[in-house]
């Protein structure tokens, strides 16, 4: 069977020409795929020219040691003071309840998953926790704001309209799912040999798995706990509605407080004239957050790499 | 006394059993509650007026036919960027780069971009389609900045659809004397196109939820009309909530309740058909 | 006849193969990440004839053979030094495109990947991607399964799923989407031992007839299927060419004590 429908080009005498128009029409192709690829690294130096550039405005000023480092954070009112302490502080509370919330009960949940639970027990509950992932978080705002406040108010009587407290803990369903998400693949990544050699000197399962499954797996699942809190840092909805607009350096969760996310809101929406020093605050305050978030997120991967490299 | 110790084990063993067992069905739990919550506080005022009114002072006269349009008209401006540059990318970088330093960076990049934070994405949405391409509180805008803030979720699921076609397809493909691009568009697209599809709506459901980058390009939060075209004025349904949910009143709370089951309801309708579209591409390849 | 007329008549023969070599490897190395993994190999492949590539594993046949028709260039850190010519034209040249040399050179792996799709979409792909007419492509689908020995059993489902096949039959598939290429030579990678005896035995007469149009080059493990099947025999050695000639030579006159060990099977 011979047919010779490729000898035009492929003839003995020229046996390896160029389709020419085939080439061009994949370099196009190519190249478009290319632009498309440029954008996305593009947009990391957009984000961050903007955030220099418009935070310069600012810090000409205001001097950035007293930004860093001062306590008082008035800049819409007189005296005006740039002091960010309080917002971080703000920002801190909310992360550290819903670090005492997520955190935990994320990888009891993957160590459930992973360990304990049948398929068919993971065919539902996974699905759910991508449920819980996938609500916006304003409608985590609006639950903490009519639910979770209430609640608490019943239960304890020193607890504001706004506050802490009820914030972090919707932050800490939120995140949940992420770090009950990453903590499962982590442990199921750990090899099976690793169990076995464990249960075969005699150890309960508990033992097992908190002896020997999750000291393996510890970079990961600080991996996937630095990536909560990262995106605790950047919660904005549910804080904003939840947990107050009054700066304050406290550590009760029952009073209001206000983070940097909320507080770059509640310029947005006000009339504060733009161009001015007080404006210009929010891309302080958002060059703070970046900074913050960019670093947990890298260290987080550098955690997750390490863990990789171990089991592959 | 061998066996004492391994009676103590065992209750402790089985108390952890319990212990994660409850924490991890206690998700479904609150799940139940939230949704239980939401439809008791809000179920009232779902009805037809609500669709079609717009939001007005008075509870009783107060809809979201504006914030709900305006939604629509963001999903589909952000689909028609961010999709085809986030397939493009991703298939640049799966399939026609090698695994070198640079490609390490711009995978470093796309990760680190990935969880910055939606509301500086909204400061660069600010600036740069805002002010400087003077586009100013449009729909436009609007979906630029949503396009970048879901580029790089959908690059990666991209990556990882595309990660998933057996190499054996393309080597193949390759050994008939198929170019890269006749390879990918005939084999690996068509077999990957279930996970990349589920990427996409997973970024855009995202993109819906997204509240803080609009209301920093300004997406006004009163807006009693809807977009006649990409350089109108909006609102969407998020803004919309979070406005009711802001104000002191009970009837504005039970009104982002019902503004949130409208919420809910795009999003569950958006998601079935993923999975519907889904089911009929695997049925066929099958 | 006497001896000389003999000796005549053999190396007339030898000559007449000398002439039709259609593919050659010269002085040929290939590493990957900078191990070598064939090593100064020379080899002259015979046109219309089946040559056996033989050898303990891991000692470089496959990586010889995907040389034949650059499959190594998807392969990171693959670096190659010397000559692949292909009727005198040196396929790594500056001006010669891969693309066009895996059409003339086409290439059967060793588990059958057909793709996830009909029967014929398999087979009619390659050629409309280049240029086949339309018009005639039911014909060219027909004859190649035909020529791969399958269309007997296919011709009523050509629209069904390629993997719905045996495996036997899928490789079958495999070899007859490389045929409807319409190539000149084609490589063979173990393409046999996925499969069982029987769906093996229908493979092996397929190449018998196949020969008799391509110029076909197999790798195995398998030395009875080289002894049964090929006219020439390369022996290979961690990288190394060993011994190149005749099948029966290499089977029942080794030249080199290596080669004999291994056909014998004392190692490998």
């Amino acid at each position: 069977m011979k047919n010779s429908f490729i000898s035009t080009t492929l003839d003995k005498n020229n046996i390896f020409g160029q389709g020419n128009s085939k080439k061009w029409r994949e370099e196009i192709i190519k190249f478009s795929l290319f632009l498309c690829a440029t954008l996305s690294v593009l947009t990391t130096f957009a984000i961050v020219w903007v955030l220099i550039s418009e935070a310069r405005i600012f810090f000409q000023h205001v001097p950035a040691f007293d930004f860093l480092f001062g306590t008082k954070w008035t800049p819409l009112l007189e005296p005006r003071s740039f002091g960010v302490v309080p917002l971080v502080c703000g920002t801190l509370i909310i992360v550290f309840g819903t670090s005492l919330i997520a955190l935990p009960v994320g990888l009891a949940t993957a160590i459930y998953l992973s360990e304990y639970s049948t398929s068919r027990l993971r065919s539902i509950l996974k699905p759910v926790l991508e449920v819980l992932a996938g609500i916006p978080t304003v409608v985590y705002g609006y639950f903490a704001l009519t639910f979770i406040t209430p609640l608490l108010r019943e239960l304890f009587d020193e607890v504001q309209i706004f506050n802490a407290a009820s914030a972090s803990i919707v932050v800490g369903i939120m995140v949940l799912p992420m770090v009950a998400s990453l903590c499962d693949d982590t442990l199921r990544a750990v090899p099976v040999s690793l169990r076995q050699g464990a249960y075969a000197v005699g150890a309960t399962k508990c033992e097992v798995i908190l002896g020997v499954v999750v000291p393996s797996s510890l970079s990961g699942i600080m991996a996937s706990f630095l990536l909560a809190i990262s995106r605790a840092i950047g919660e904005t909805m549910a804080v904003t509605l939840a947990a107050g607009a009054s700066p304050n350096m406290t550590i009760d969760p029952f009073v209001a407080i206000q983070t940097m996310t909320a507080y770059i809101v509640q310029v947005s929406l006000g009339d504060t004239p733009q161009g001015g020093v007080a404006y210009q605050t929010i891309f302080a305050v958002s060059a703070l957050l970046f900074v913050i978030t960019l670093s947990m997120n890298i260290f987080s991967g550098r955690l997750l790499k390490r863990f990789r490299e171990v089991y592959e | 006394m061998i066996s004492r110790n391994l009676t103590n084990r065992y209750v402790i063993a089985k108390i952890f059993h319990g212990f994660c067992f409850t924490v991890a069905w206690s998700g479904v739990l609150i799940l139940g509650v939230l949704l239980f919550h939401v439809t008791q506080e809000g179920i009232q005022w779902l009805d037809l007026q609500f669709l079609s009114d717009f939001p007005s002072r008075f509870p009783a006269k107060a809809g979201i036919h504006s914030a709900l349009i305006g939604t629509l008209w963001l999903i589909s401006l952000t689909a028609l960027f961010s999709v085809p540059i986030g397939i493009g990318a991703g298939l640049y970088l799966e399939e026609f780069t090698k695994k070198n330093r640079i490609r390490q960076f711009v995978d470093l990049n796309i990760s680190n971009l990935a969880g910055v934070p939606s509301i500086v994405y909204g400061m660069l949405g600010l600036v740069i389609f805002v002010r400087w391409f003077e586009l100013n509180q449009s729909v436009l805008a609007g979906s630029l900045t949503m396009s970048l803030l879901i580029l790089p979720v959908i690059i990666i699921s991209t990556r990882e659809a595309l990660r998933a076609v057996p190499n054996t397809i393309r080597q193949a493909a390759f050994a008939l004397g198929a170019t890269r691009w006749q390879t990918i568009y005939a084999h690996v697209l068509p077999a990957a196109f279930p996970g990349i599809l589920t990427g996409i709506i997973l970024a855009l459901s995202r993109a819906i939820g997204e509240t803080a980058p609009l209301i920093m390009i300004g997406a006004l939060t009163y807006v009693a009309f809807v977009p006649d075209g990409p350089m109108d004025d909006f609102t969407a349904l998020p803004i919309q909530i979070f406005n009711w949910a802001s104000r002191p009143q009970q009837q504005f709370h039970e009104l982002a309740a019902a503004g949130i089951l409208v919420l809910l309801i795009v999003l569950l309708l958006m998601n079935s058909i993923a999975v519907f579209i889904r089911h009929r591409l695997e049925k066929k390849s099958r | 006849m006497n001896a000389n007329q003999l000796a005549n008549v053999l190396s007339k023969k030898k000559k007449e193969v000398e002439d039709k070599i259609v593919l050659q490897a010269h002085n040929l190395n290939i590493s990957y990440d900078n191990e070598l993994a064939v090593k100064d190999v020379s080899i002259d492949i015979p046109e219309h004839s089946i040559t056996a590539i033989i050898g303990p594993s891991g000692c470089g046949k496959s990586t010889l053979l995907r040389s034949f028709n650059r499959m190594n260039d998807f392969i990171l850190g693959a670096g190659l030094e010397g000559k692949v010519l292909y009727r005198g034209i040196d396929l790594y040249g500056k001006d010669v495109d891969p693309v066009e040399v895996r059409r003339k050179i086409g290439m059967v792996f060793q588990k059958p990947n057909p793709f996830p799709k009909s029967i014929f979409d398999n087979i009619a792909w390659g050629p409309l991607i280049n240029g086949y007419p339309k018009k005639g492509i039911y014909e060219l689908v027909e004859k190649s399964l035909q020529a791969a020995a399958l269309w007997g059993e296919v011709k009523d489902r050509l629209k069904s799923s390629a993997m719905a096949l045996s495996g036997g039959q899928q490789q079958r598939l495999c070899i007859a989407r490389a045929l409807a290429m319409d190539p000149e030579i084609i490589l063979m990678d173990e393409p046999c031992s996925a499969l069982d005896p029987v769906s093996t035995a229908h493979i092996e007469d397929l190449m018998f007839e196949l020969k008799q149009d391509y110029t076909l080059v197999i790798v195995t493990h398998n030395m009875q299927q080289a002894s049964r099947v090929s006219n020439f025999t390369a022996f290979f050695e961690s990288g190394y060419l060993v011994e190149f000639g005749e099948t029966q030579n290499i089977f029942t006159l080794p030249k080199n004590k290596r080669t004999e060990d291994y056909v014998s099977g004392r190692f490998g």
